[in-house]
Protein backbone atom coordinates (compact mmCIF):
# COMPACT_ATOMS: atom_id res chain seq x y z
CA UNK A 1 0.00 0.00 0.00
CA UNK A 2 1.28 3.46 -0.86
CA UNK A 3 2.00 6.11 1.75
CA UNK A 4 -0.81 8.19 0.29
CA UNK A 5 -3.31 5.41 0.97
CA UNK A 6 -2.05 5.08 4.56
CA UNK A 7 -2.58 8.80 5.10
CA UNK A 8 -6.08 8.45 3.68
CA UNK A 9 -6.94 5.57 6.05
CA UNK A 10 -5.51 7.45 9.05
CA UNK A 11 -7.48 10.56 8.06
CA UNK A 12 -10.75 8.57 7.72
CA UNK A 13 -10.13 6.86 11.08
CA UNK A 14 -9.39 10.24 12.69
CA UNK A 15 -12.63 11.70 11.26
CA UNK A 16 -14.57 8.66 12.45
CA UNK A 17 -13.15 8.89 15.98
CA UNK A 18 -13.74 12.64 16.05
CA UNK A 19 -17.37 12.15 14.96
CA UNK A 20 -17.92 9.44 17.57
CA UNK A 21 -16.30 11.69 20.20
CA UNK A 22 -18.57 14.60 19.26
CA UNK A 23 -21.69 12.35 19.36
CA UNK A 24 -20.61 10.94 22.77
CA UNK A 25 -19.88 14.42 24.14
CA UNK A 26 -23.15 15.94 22.91
CA UNK A 27 -25.10 13.16 24.67
CA UNK A 28 -23.46 13.89 28.02
CA UNK A 29 -25.27 15.87 30.71
CA UNK A 30 -24.28 19.51 31.20
CA UNK A 31 -22.35 18.46 34.34
CA UNK A 32 -20.36 15.77 32.56
CA UNK A 33 -19.71 18.04 29.57
CA UNK A 34 -18.21 20.56 32.02
CA UNK A 35 -15.95 17.84 33.49
CA UNK A 36 -14.72 16.74 30.03
CA UNK A 37 -14.30 20.31 28.79
CA UNK A 38 -12.39 21.44 31.89
CA UNK A 39 -10.17 18.34 31.74
CA UNK A 40 -9.26 19.02 28.09
CA UNK A 41 -8.67 22.76 28.67
CA UNK A 42 -6.46 22.04 31.69
CA UNK A 43 -4.61 19.08 30.13
CA UNK A 44 -3.73 21.04 27.00
CA UNK A 45 -2.76 24.05 29.15
CA UNK A 46 -5.22 26.24 27.24
CA UNK A 47 -6.21 27.69 30.61
CA UNK A 48 -4.22 27.62 33.86
CA UNK A 49 -4.61 24.21 35.50
CA UNK A 50 -2.62 24.81 38.68
CA UNK A 51 -3.66 25.77 42.19
CA UNK A 52 -1.70 28.58 43.84
CA UNK A 53 -1.15 28.06 47.55
CA UNK A 54 0.34 30.38 50.10
CA UNK A 55 0.21 31.23 53.76
CA UNK A 56 1.18 34.04 56.09
CA UNK A 57 1.21 33.84 59.88
CA UNK A 58 -2.57 34.25 60.09
CA UNK A 59 -3.96 33.54 56.66
CA UNK A 60 -4.03 30.64 54.22
CA UNK A 61 -4.65 31.60 50.59
CA UNK A 62 -5.61 29.22 47.82
CA UNK A 63 -6.36 30.25 44.26
CA UNK A 64 -8.07 27.70 42.05
CA UNK A 65 -7.12 26.77 38.48
CA UNK A 66 -8.87 28.86 35.83
CA UNK A 67 -12.44 27.87 34.97
CA UNK A 68 -14.06 28.65 31.63
CA UNK A 69 -17.69 29.74 31.77
CA UNK A 70 -19.44 29.21 28.46
CA UNK A 71 -22.85 28.00 29.50
CA UNK A 72 -25.53 28.07 32.18
CA UNK A 73 -24.33 25.93 35.07
CA UNK A 74 -26.85 25.14 37.78
CA UNK A 75 -25.76 23.87 41.18
CA UNK A 76 -23.30 20.95 41.00
CA UNK A 77 -23.02 21.27 37.18
CA UNK A 78 -20.16 23.72 36.65
CA UNK A 79 -16.41 23.25 36.21
CA UNK A 80 -14.70 22.27 39.45
CA UNK A 81 -11.28 21.53 40.91
CA UNK A 82 -9.93 19.80 44.00
CA UNK A 83 -6.63 19.76 45.82
CA UNK A 84 -5.01 18.66 49.05
CA UNK A 85 -3.64 21.32 51.37
CA UNK A 86 -1.20 21.15 54.28
CA UNK A 87 -0.08 24.33 56.02
CA UNK A 88 3.48 23.18 56.74
CA UNK A 89 4.54 19.54 56.36
CA UNK A 90 7.61 20.12 58.55
CA UNK A 91 5.81 21.44 61.64
CA UNK A 92 3.57 19.61 64.10
CA UNK A 93 2.21 22.56 66.10
CA UNK A 94 -1.43 23.31 66.90
CA UNK A 95 -3.41 26.02 65.08
CA UNK A 96 -7.05 27.10 64.94
CA UNK A 97 -9.11 27.93 61.85
CA UNK A 98 -11.36 30.88 62.70
CA UNK A 99 -12.77 32.31 59.45
CA UNK A 100 -13.39 31.26 55.84
CA UNK A 101 -13.94 33.33 52.69
CA UNK A 102 -14.46 32.61 49.00
CA UNK A 103 -14.82 34.93 46.04
CA UNK A 104 -14.78 34.75 42.25
CA UNK A 105 -12.00 36.73 40.58
CA UNK A 106 -10.88 37.73 37.10
CA UNK A 107 -7.76 35.58 36.39
CA UNK A 108 -5.49 38.30 34.96
CA UNK A 109 -6.33 41.25 37.20
CA UNK A 110 -7.50 39.40 40.36
CA UNK A 111 -10.43 41.84 40.37
CA UNK A 112 -13.41 40.51 42.30
CA UNK A 113 -16.35 39.33 40.18
CA UNK A 114 -19.91 38.60 41.23
CA UNK A 115 -20.24 35.80 43.77
CA UNK A 116 -23.09 34.45 41.64
CA UNK A 117 -20.22 32.50 40.03
CA UNK A 118 -19.48 30.56 43.23
CA UNK A 119 -21.42 27.32 43.62
CA UNK A 120 -19.55 26.11 46.67
CA UNK A 121 -16.20 25.64 48.37
CA UNK A 122 -15.85 22.51 50.52
CA UNK A 123 -13.14 21.72 53.03
CA UNK A 124 -12.86 18.13 54.30
CA UNK A 125 -10.64 16.90 57.10
CA UNK A 126 -9.13 13.40 57.05
CA UNK A 127 -11.18 11.32 59.45
CA UNK A 128 -8.50 8.85 60.59
CA UNK A 129 -5.80 11.50 60.73
CA UNK A 130 -7.74 14.20 62.57
CA UNK A 131 -9.43 12.01 65.20
CA UNK A 132 -6.50 9.56 65.37
CA UNK A 133 -4.10 12.30 66.49
CA UNK A 134 -6.36 12.98 69.50
CA UNK A 135 -7.00 9.26 70.03
CA UNK A 136 -10.74 9.84 69.60
CA UNK A 137 -11.12 6.63 67.65
CA UNK A 138 -14.83 6.18 68.28
CA UNK A 139 -15.43 9.27 66.09
CA UNK A 140 -13.87 7.71 62.98
CA UNK A 141 -16.31 6.77 60.20
CA UNK A 142 -19.29 8.17 62.09
CA UNK A 143 -20.05 10.91 59.56
CA UNK A 144 -18.78 12.36 56.31
CA UNK A 145 -15.62 14.27 57.29
CA UNK A 146 -16.72 17.69 56.03
CA UNK A 147 -15.51 20.66 58.01
CA UNK A 148 -17.73 23.11 56.17
CA UNK A 149 -19.10 24.28 52.88
CA UNK A 150 -19.47 27.90 51.85
CA UNK A 151 -21.87 28.37 49.00
CA UNK A 152 -23.78 30.84 46.89
CA UNK A 153 -25.48 33.28 49.28
CA UNK A 154 -23.00 32.72 52.10
CA UNK A 155 -19.42 33.36 51.02
CA UNK A 156 -17.88 34.56 54.31
CA UNK A 157 -17.94 33.00 57.78
CA UNK A 158 -16.28 34.03 61.03
CA UNK A 159 -16.62 31.62 63.93
CA UNK A 160 -17.86 33.31 67.13
CA UNK A 161 -15.18 35.03 69.21
CA UNK A 162 -13.20 32.56 71.30
CA UNK A 163 -14.00 29.51 69.12
CA UNK A 164 -12.09 27.74 66.36
CA UNK A 165 -11.40 24.48 64.58
CA UNK A 166 -8.13 22.95 65.86
CA UNK A 167 -5.64 21.49 63.37
CA UNK A 168 -1.97 20.67 63.21
CA UNK A 169 0.38 22.38 60.74
CA UNK A 170 1.15 19.06 59.03
CA UNK A 171 -2.50 17.97 58.88
CA UNK A 172 -3.97 17.29 55.44
CA UNK A 173 -7.23 18.84 54.16
CA UNK A 174 -9.12 18.23 50.93
CA UNK A 175 -10.44 21.34 49.19
CA UNK A 176 -12.98 21.48 46.37
CA UNK A 177 -14.45 24.48 44.62
CA UNK A 178 -17.11 24.58 41.89
CA UNK A 179 -18.49 27.19 39.51
CA UNK A 180 -22.11 28.36 39.28
CA UNK A 181 -23.76 30.42 36.55
CA UNK A 182 -27.50 30.80 36.55
CA UNK A 183 -27.75 33.94 34.44
CA UNK A 184 -24.95 34.78 31.98
CA UNK A 185 -25.52 33.03 28.65
CA UNK A 186 -24.31 35.63 26.15
CA UNK A 187 -20.54 35.48 26.69
CA UNK A 188 -17.61 33.17 27.29
CA UNK A 189 -15.12 34.14 29.99
CA UNK A 190 -12.62 32.77 32.51
CA UNK A 191 -12.66 33.03 36.28
CA UNK A 192 -10.77 31.74 39.31
CA UNK A 193 -11.93 31.14 42.85
CA UNK A 194 -9.92 32.70 45.67
CA UNK A 195 -10.18 31.03 49.07
CA UNK A 196 -8.95 32.61 52.30
CA UNK A 197 -8.81 30.78 55.61
CA UNK A 198 -7.91 32.78 58.71
CA UNK A 199 -6.07 30.94 61.46
CA UNK A 200 -4.35 31.63 64.76
CA UNK A 201 -1.97 29.93 67.18
CA UNK A 202 -3.71 31.37 70.30
CA UNK A 203 -3.96 28.74 73.01
CA UNK A 204 -7.13 30.08 74.61
CA UNK A 205 -9.68 29.10 71.97
CA UNK A 206 -12.43 26.54 72.45
CA UNK A 207 -12.78 23.76 69.85
CA UNK A 208 -15.81 23.36 67.61
CA UNK A 209 -17.05 19.98 66.40
CA UNK A 210 -18.64 20.08 62.91
CA UNK A 211 -21.72 18.10 61.94
CA UNK A 212 -23.65 18.20 58.68
CA UNK A 213 -27.37 17.48 58.42
CA UNK A 214 -29.36 17.57 55.21
CA UNK A 215 -32.93 17.26 54.10
CA UNK A 216 -33.77 13.99 52.32
CA UNK A 217 -37.01 13.17 50.52
CA UNK A 218 -38.32 9.73 49.56
CA UNK A 219 -38.54 8.58 45.95
CA UNK A 220 -38.99 5.34 44.05
CA UNK A 221 -36.12 4.36 41.75
CA UNK A 222 -38.55 3.06 39.11
CA UNK A 223 -40.32 6.43 38.65
CA UNK A 224 -37.24 8.44 37.72
CA UNK A 225 -38.05 8.41 34.01
CA UNK A 226 -41.81 8.84 34.41
CA UNK A 227 -43.52 11.96 33.03
CA UNK A 228 -43.94 14.59 35.77
CA UNK A 229 -47.74 14.12 35.98
CA UNK A 230 -47.24 10.43 36.77
CA UNK A 231 -44.97 10.98 39.78
CA UNK A 232 -46.68 9.86 43.02
CA UNK A 233 -47.59 12.67 45.42
CA UNK A 234 -45.32 11.39 48.20
CA UNK A 235 -42.27 11.13 45.93
CA UNK A 236 -39.76 13.79 44.98
CA UNK A 237 -38.06 13.92 41.60
CA UNK A 238 -34.42 13.25 42.39
CA UNK A 239 -31.46 14.94 40.71
CA UNK A 240 -28.11 13.16 40.20
CA UNK A 241 -29.20 9.91 41.86
CA UNK A 242 -25.65 8.56 41.56
CA UNK A 243 -24.30 11.09 44.06
CA UNK A 244 -27.26 12.00 46.24
CA UNK A 245 -29.21 8.81 46.90
CA UNK A 246 -29.43 7.54 50.46
CA UNK A 247 -31.19 4.63 52.16
CA UNK A 248 -33.03 4.67 55.47
CA UNK A 249 -33.25 1.74 57.88
CA UNK A 250 -36.39 0.49 56.12
CA UNK A 251 -34.43 0.29 52.86
CA UNK A 252 -36.37 3.15 51.23
CA UNK A 253 -34.52 5.35 48.75
CA UNK A 254 -34.14 9.02 49.65
CA UNK A 255 -32.72 11.93 47.69
CA UNK A 256 -30.83 14.92 49.02
CA UNK A 257 -31.14 16.77 45.68
CA UNK A 258 -34.54 17.16 44.06
CA UNK A 259 -36.66 19.26 41.70
CA UNK A 260 -39.09 21.99 42.77
CA UNK A 261 -41.94 23.32 40.63
CA UNK A 262 -43.71 26.65 40.17
CA UNK A 263 -45.48 26.91 43.49
CA UNK A 264 -44.79 27.56 47.14
CA UNK A 265 -44.09 24.29 48.90
CA UNK A 266 -43.19 23.17 52.41
CA UNK A 267 -40.94 20.19 53.10
CA UNK A 268 -40.19 18.66 56.50
CA UNK A 269 -37.61 16.11 57.58
CA UNK A 270 -36.94 14.50 60.97
CA UNK A 271 -33.26 15.30 61.60
CA UNK A 272 -32.95 13.66 65.05
CA UNK A 273 -31.12 10.59 63.77
CA UNK A 274 -28.71 12.59 61.62
CA UNK A 275 -27.92 14.88 64.53
CA UNK A 276 -27.23 11.85 66.80
CA UNK A 277 -26.75 14.08 69.85
CA UNK A 278 -25.23 11.98 72.65
CA UNK A 279 -25.02 14.55 75.48
CA UNK A 280 -26.48 17.99 76.05
CA UNK A 281 -24.50 20.27 73.73
CA UNK A 282 -24.36 23.92 72.68
CA UNK A 283 -24.36 24.89 69.02
CA UNK A 284 -22.38 28.06 68.26
CA UNK A 285 -22.43 28.32 64.48
CA UNK A 286 -24.93 27.19 61.86
CA UNK A 287 -24.19 27.64 58.15
CA UNK A 288 -26.95 26.88 55.62
CA UNK A 289 -26.50 25.48 52.13
CA UNK A 290 -29.47 26.24 49.89
CA UNK A 291 -30.29 26.72 46.23
CA UNK A 292 -32.08 29.65 44.57
CA UNK A 293 -35.85 29.77 45.22
CA UNK A 294 -35.43 28.59 48.82
CA UNK A 295 -37.53 30.95 50.93
CA UNK A 296 -37.14 29.92 54.55
CA UNK A 297 -35.13 27.16 56.24
CA UNK A 298 -35.66 26.27 59.88
CA UNK A 299 -34.29 23.83 62.45
CA UNK A 300 -36.97 23.16 65.05
CA UNK A 301 -36.82 21.58 68.48
CA UNK A 302 -40.09 19.64 68.22
CA UNK A 303 -40.00 18.54 71.86
CA UNK A 304 -39.81 22.10 73.22
CA UNK A 305 -41.66 23.56 70.25
CA UNK A 306 -38.91 26.14 69.83
CA UNK A 307 -36.81 27.30 66.91
CA UNK A 308 -33.06 26.58 67.08
CA UNK A 309 -32.28 28.46 63.87
CA UNK A 310 -34.22 30.04 61.06
CA UNK A 311 -32.92 31.44 57.82
CA UNK A 312 -35.01 33.99 55.92
CA UNK A 313 -33.50 33.67 52.48
CA UNK A 314 -33.11 36.73 50.25
CA UNK A 315 -33.27 35.83 46.54
CA UNK A 316 -32.14 38.17 43.75
CA UNK A 317 -34.99 40.22 42.29
CA UNK A 318 -34.44 40.30 38.53
CA UNK A 319 -32.24 37.25 38.05
CA UNK A 320 -31.72 33.80 39.52
CA UNK A 321 -29.56 33.66 42.62
CA UNK A 322 -29.25 34.03 46.34
CA UNK A 323 -28.44 37.47 47.75
CA UNK A 324 -28.10 36.24 51.30
CA UNK A 325 -28.67 33.10 53.34
CA UNK A 326 -27.94 34.32 56.88
CA UNK A 327 -25.96 32.07 59.24
CA UNK A 328 -26.13 31.83 63.02
CA UNK A 329 -23.11 32.76 65.11
CA UNK A 330 -23.34 32.79 68.90
CA UNK A 331 -20.70 32.97 71.65
CA UNK A 332 -23.28 31.92 74.21
CA UNK A 333 -24.63 29.07 72.08
CA UNK A 334 -28.00 27.36 71.89
CA UNK A 335 -28.55 24.20 73.93
CA UNK A 336 -29.58 21.00 72.13
CA UNK A 337 -30.59 17.82 73.93
CA UNK A 338 -30.07 14.09 73.27
CA UNK A 339 -33.67 13.28 74.23
CA UNK A 340 -35.31 15.89 71.99
CA UNK A 341 -36.74 15.49 68.49
CA UNK A 342 -35.48 17.89 65.82
CA UNK A 343 -37.00 18.73 62.46
CA UNK A 344 -35.82 20.55 59.37
CA UNK A 345 -38.48 22.65 57.62
CA UNK A 346 -37.90 24.16 54.20
CA UNK A 347 -40.23 26.48 52.31
CA UNK A 348 -39.48 26.97 48.63
CA UNK A 349 -41.04 29.26 46.04
CA UNK A 350 -40.08 28.70 42.46
CA UNK A 351 -41.20 31.75 40.50
CA UNK A 352 -40.28 30.32 37.09
CA UNK A 353 -42.14 27.89 34.85
CA UNK A 354 -39.10 25.63 34.63
CA UNK A 355 -38.44 23.11 37.47
CA UNK A 356 -35.41 24.07 39.61
CA UNK A 357 -32.95 21.97 41.63
CA UNK A 358 -33.05 22.14 45.42
CA UNK A 359 -30.76 21.06 48.26
CA UNK A 360 -31.04 22.04 51.91
CA UNK A 361 -28.21 21.32 54.35
CA UNK A 362 -26.97 22.77 57.61
CA UNK A 363 -23.41 22.76 58.87
CA UNK A 364 -23.61 22.88 62.65
CA UNK A 365 -20.67 23.56 64.97
CA UNK A 366 -20.93 22.32 68.56
CA UNK A 367 -18.62 23.16 71.46
CA UNK A 368 -16.38 20.07 71.72
CA UNK A 369 -16.01 19.61 75.47
CA UNK A 370 -14.15 16.29 75.25
CA UNK A 371 -11.53 17.71 72.88
CA UNK A 372 -11.28 20.94 74.89
CA UNK A 373 -10.15 18.99 77.98
CA UNK A 374 -7.56 17.15 75.89
CA UNK A 375 -6.27 20.35 74.29
CA UNK A 376 -5.88 22.07 77.66
CA UNK A 377 -3.76 19.16 78.93
CA UNK A 378 -1.84 19.08 75.64
CA UNK A 379 -1.11 22.82 75.94
CA UNK A 380 0.14 22.32 79.50
CA UNK A 381 2.55 19.65 78.28
CA UNK A 382 3.79 21.61 75.23
CA UNK B 1 31.30 34.42 33.91
CA UNK B 2 30.28 36.58 36.89
CA UNK B 3 26.66 36.32 35.77
CA UNK B 4 26.91 32.51 35.61
CA UNK B 5 28.35 32.28 39.14
CA UNK B 6 25.63 34.64 40.41
CA UNK B 7 22.91 32.51 38.73
CA UNK B 8 24.42 29.34 40.20
CA UNK B 9 24.55 30.85 43.70
CA UNK B 10 20.97 32.05 43.34
CA UNK B 11 19.88 28.57 42.26
CA UNK B 12 21.66 26.94 45.23
CA UNK B 13 20.07 29.50 47.56
CA UNK B 14 16.61 28.83 46.12
CA UNK B 15 17.04 25.06 46.41
CA UNK B 16 18.24 25.30 50.01
CA UNK B 17 15.28 27.54 50.90
CA UNK B 18 12.61 25.39 49.25
CA UNK B 19 10.95 23.16 51.80
CA UNK B 20 10.93 19.46 51.19
CA UNK B 21 7.56 17.78 51.62
CA UNK B 22 7.61 15.50 54.64
CA UNK B 23 4.84 13.06 55.51
CA UNK B 24 3.57 13.21 59.10
CA UNK B 25 4.00 10.29 61.49
CA UNK B 26 0.41 9.33 62.29
CA UNK B 27 0.91 6.52 64.76
CA UNK B 28 1.59 9.25 67.30
CA UNK B 29 -1.41 10.23 69.40
CA UNK B 30 -2.19 12.46 72.35
CA UNK B 31 -3.29 10.51 75.41
CA UNK B 32 -5.79 11.53 78.13
CA UNK B 33 -3.03 13.44 79.97
CA UNK B 34 -2.09 15.49 76.92
CA UNK B 35 1.15 13.55 76.40
CA UNK B 36 2.17 12.47 72.89
CA UNK B 37 2.57 8.70 72.70
CA UNK B 38 3.34 6.45 69.77
CA UNK B 39 3.02 2.81 68.74
CA UNK B 40 4.39 0.70 65.91
CA UNK B 41 2.66 -1.72 63.55
CA UNK B 42 5.01 -4.54 64.49
CA UNK B 43 3.11 -7.21 66.39
CA UNK B 44 0.68 -9.24 64.28
CA UNK B 45 0.10 -12.74 63.00
CA UNK B 46 -2.04 -13.39 59.91
CA UNK B 47 -2.40 -16.06 57.21
CA UNK B 48 -1.90 -15.23 53.52
CA UNK B 49 -3.98 -16.40 50.54
CA UNK B 50 -1.42 -19.18 50.09
CA UNK B 51 -1.86 -20.38 53.68
CA UNK B 52 1.52 -18.98 54.75
CA UNK B 53 2.24 -17.06 57.93
CA UNK B 54 2.34 -13.26 57.63
CA UNK B 55 4.22 -11.39 60.36
CA UNK B 56 6.54 -8.43 60.84
CA UNK B 57 9.19 -10.41 58.90
CA UNK B 58 7.12 -9.92 55.71
CA UNK B 59 7.07 -6.12 56.02
CA UNK B 60 10.59 -5.47 57.29
CA UNK B 61 12.29 -2.89 55.06
CA UNK B 62 9.11 -2.50 52.98
CA UNK B 63 6.81 0.42 52.29
CA UNK B 64 3.27 -0.92 52.22
CA UNK B 65 -0.39 -0.01 52.13
CA UNK B 66 -3.13 -1.67 54.17
CA UNK B 67 -6.88 -1.79 53.65
CA UNK B 68 -9.88 -3.78 54.87
CA UNK B 69 -12.34 -5.58 52.60
CA UNK B 70 -14.38 -8.77 52.16
CA UNK B 71 -14.66 -10.85 49.01
CA UNK B 72 -18.51 -10.79 48.84
CA UNK B 73 -18.56 -6.98 49.02
CA UNK B 74 -20.22 -5.66 45.89
CA UNK B 75 -20.44 -1.96 46.75
CA UNK B 76 -17.15 -0.16 47.35
CA UNK B 77 -14.72 -3.13 47.16
CA UNK B 78 -14.75 -3.59 43.34
CA UNK B 79 -13.76 0.06 42.58
CA UNK B 80 -11.25 -0.09 45.47
CA UNK B 81 -9.78 -3.24 43.96
CA UNK B 82 -9.38 -1.54 40.56
CA UNK B 83 -7.46 1.31 42.18
CA UNK B 84 -5.26 -1.13 44.12
CA UNK B 85 -4.47 -3.06 40.91
CA UNK B 86 -3.54 0.27 39.31
CA UNK B 87 -1.25 1.14 42.25
CA UNK B 88 0.31 -2.35 42.27
CA UNK B 89 1.13 -2.13 38.56
CA UNK B 90 2.32 1.49 38.69
CA UNK B 91 4.72 1.11 41.64
CA UNK B 92 7.31 -1.37 40.43
CA UNK B 93 9.68 -1.35 43.41
CA UNK B 94 10.29 -4.70 45.11
CA UNK B 95 10.33 -2.74 48.37
CA UNK B 96 6.61 -1.98 48.00
CA UNK B 97 3.80 -4.41 48.89
CA UNK B 98 0.03 -4.30 49.39
CA UNK B 99 -1.88 -5.90 52.27
CA UNK B 100 -5.66 -6.41 52.32
CA UNK B 101 -7.29 -7.74 55.50
CA UNK B 102 -10.60 -9.57 55.22
CA UNK B 103 -13.22 -8.53 57.76
CA UNK B 104 -15.40 -11.52 56.89
CA UNK B 105 -13.36 -14.20 58.66
CA UNK B 106 -16.30 -16.59 58.63
CA UNK B 107 -16.74 -16.76 54.83
CA UNK B 108 -13.36 -15.72 53.48
CA UNK B 109 -11.34 -18.93 53.76
CA UNK B 110 -7.74 -19.16 52.54
CA UNK B 111 -8.95 -20.76 49.29
CA UNK B 112 -11.56 -18.03 48.77
CA UNK B 113 -8.86 -15.39 49.30
CA UNK B 114 -6.57 -17.22 46.89
CA UNK B 115 -9.24 -17.27 44.19
CA UNK B 116 -9.95 -13.59 44.78
CA UNK B 117 -6.22 -12.87 44.59
CA UNK B 118 -5.93 -14.68 41.24
CA UNK B 119 -8.59 -12.35 39.84
CA UNK B 120 -6.29 -9.40 40.38
CA UNK B 121 -3.42 -10.86 38.26
CA UNK B 122 -0.98 -9.25 40.71
CA UNK B 123 1.89 -11.39 41.99
CA UNK B 124 1.13 -13.16 45.27
CA UNK B 125 4.39 -11.97 46.78
CA UNK B 126 3.39 -8.38 46.09
CA UNK B 127 -0.26 -8.30 47.20
CA UNK B 128 -1.09 -10.25 50.34
CA UNK B 129 -4.72 -11.09 51.16
CA UNK B 130 -4.78 -11.75 54.88
CA UNK B 131 -6.99 -13.53 57.35
CA UNK B 132 -6.59 -13.61 61.11
CA UNK B 133 -8.47 -14.26 64.31
CA UNK B 134 -11.13 -11.75 65.37
CA UNK B 135 -8.74 -10.54 68.12
CA UNK B 136 -5.89 -9.99 65.64
CA UNK B 137 -8.30 -8.24 63.28
CA UNK B 138 -9.61 -5.93 66.02
CA UNK B 139 -6.08 -5.11 67.12
CA UNK B 140 -4.72 -4.33 63.65
CA UNK B 141 -7.80 -2.34 62.61
CA UNK B 142 -7.46 -0.12 65.69
CA UNK B 143 -3.80 0.48 64.84
CA UNK B 144 -4.75 1.35 61.25
CA UNK B 145 -7.52 3.65 62.56
CA UNK B 146 -10.07 1.61 60.62
CA UNK B 147 -13.55 0.76 61.80
CA UNK B 148 -16.17 -1.55 60.44
CA UNK B 149 -19.56 -2.73 61.57
CA UNK B 150 -21.98 -5.47 60.61
CA UNK B 151 -25.23 -4.29 59.05
CA UNK B 152 -28.22 -5.02 61.22
CA UNK B 153 -29.73 -8.47 60.62
CA UNK B 154 -27.37 -9.30 57.80
CA UNK B 155 -23.99 -10.81 56.99
CA UNK B 156 -22.82 -7.65 55.26
CA UNK B 157 -20.32 -5.17 56.65
CA UNK B 158 -19.89 -1.44 56.52
CA UNK B 159 -16.26 -0.42 56.09
CA UNK B 160 -14.41 2.59 54.77
CA UNK B 161 -12.62 3.02 51.45
CA UNK B 162 -9.40 4.28 53.04
CA UNK B 163 -5.93 2.74 52.94
CA UNK B 164 -3.13 3.41 55.39
CA UNK B 165 0.42 3.98 54.14
CA UNK B 166 3.18 2.47 56.29
CA UNK B 167 6.89 3.20 56.03
CA UNK B 168 9.91 0.91 56.50
CA UNK B 169 10.01 1.79 60.22
CA UNK B 170 6.47 0.39 60.75
CA UNK B 171 5.03 3.90 61.11
CA UNK B 172 1.76 5.14 59.53
CA UNK B 173 2.48 8.09 57.23
CA UNK B 174 -0.91 8.78 55.66
CA UNK B 175 -4.52 7.79 54.99
CA UNK B 176 -6.01 7.94 51.49
CA UNK B 177 -9.51 7.44 50.12
CA UNK B 178 -9.28 4.97 47.23
CA UNK B 179 -12.55 6.24 45.77
CA UNK B 180 -11.07 9.71 45.31
CA UNK B 181 -8.88 10.10 42.20
CA UNK B 182 -6.88 13.00 43.69
CA UNK B 183 -6.18 10.86 46.78
CA UNK B 184 -4.91 7.99 44.62
CA UNK B 185 -2.57 10.34 42.72
CA UNK B 186 -1.27 11.68 46.04
CA UNK B 187 -0.90 8.15 47.43
CA UNK B 188 1.32 7.14 44.48
CA UNK B 189 3.47 10.26 45.02
CA UNK B 190 3.73 9.53 48.74
CA UNK B 191 4.68 5.87 48.19
CA UNK B 192 7.53 7.05 45.95
CA UNK B 193 8.47 9.68 48.55
CA UNK B 194 8.77 6.97 51.23
CA UNK B 195 10.66 4.62 48.90
CA UNK B 196 13.23 7.39 48.47
CA UNK B 197 13.39 8.37 52.16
Amino acid sequence: MTLKKWYKIIFILFCLLLTLGIIYYSNLSNRHQAIVKTYILHSLNIIDSEWTKGASSQNIQLTSPTFRIDNIYKSMEGPKASTYYTLDTQKDDLNWMTAFHIKATEPNTNKQLTNDLVCHFNIDYQDQEHHGRWNLLERINKQYPRLLSLSHGIENINFPKGFGYPFFSNEKFFITTQVLNHNINDSVFNIKHRIDIEYTKKKTLKPLYPKTIYMMLPFKMDIINNPINQIPVNSCIPVETKNHTYYNKAGETLSGHWKIFKEEKKYTYNATEQLAIQDTVTVHQIIPHLHPFAKKFTLKDKTNNTIVYTCDVINHVNKIGLTNTPSLSSEKGIIMYPTHQYELELITKNTLNEPQDMMASLFLFFYDKELDLKIKKYNNEN
Amino acid sequence: MKTNIFTLLLLILCLSCSKERVLPVLNNYIDENGITKSYLINDYHFTTQLGNEFTIENTKGKVYIANFFFTRCSSICPPMREKLIDIATTINSKRFILTSYTIDIKNDSVSVLNKYSEGTTISKDKWFFLKGSSEELASISEKFRASFTTYQNSNDFYHSSYVALIDTKQQIRGFYDLLNNEAVILLKDDINLLLNE
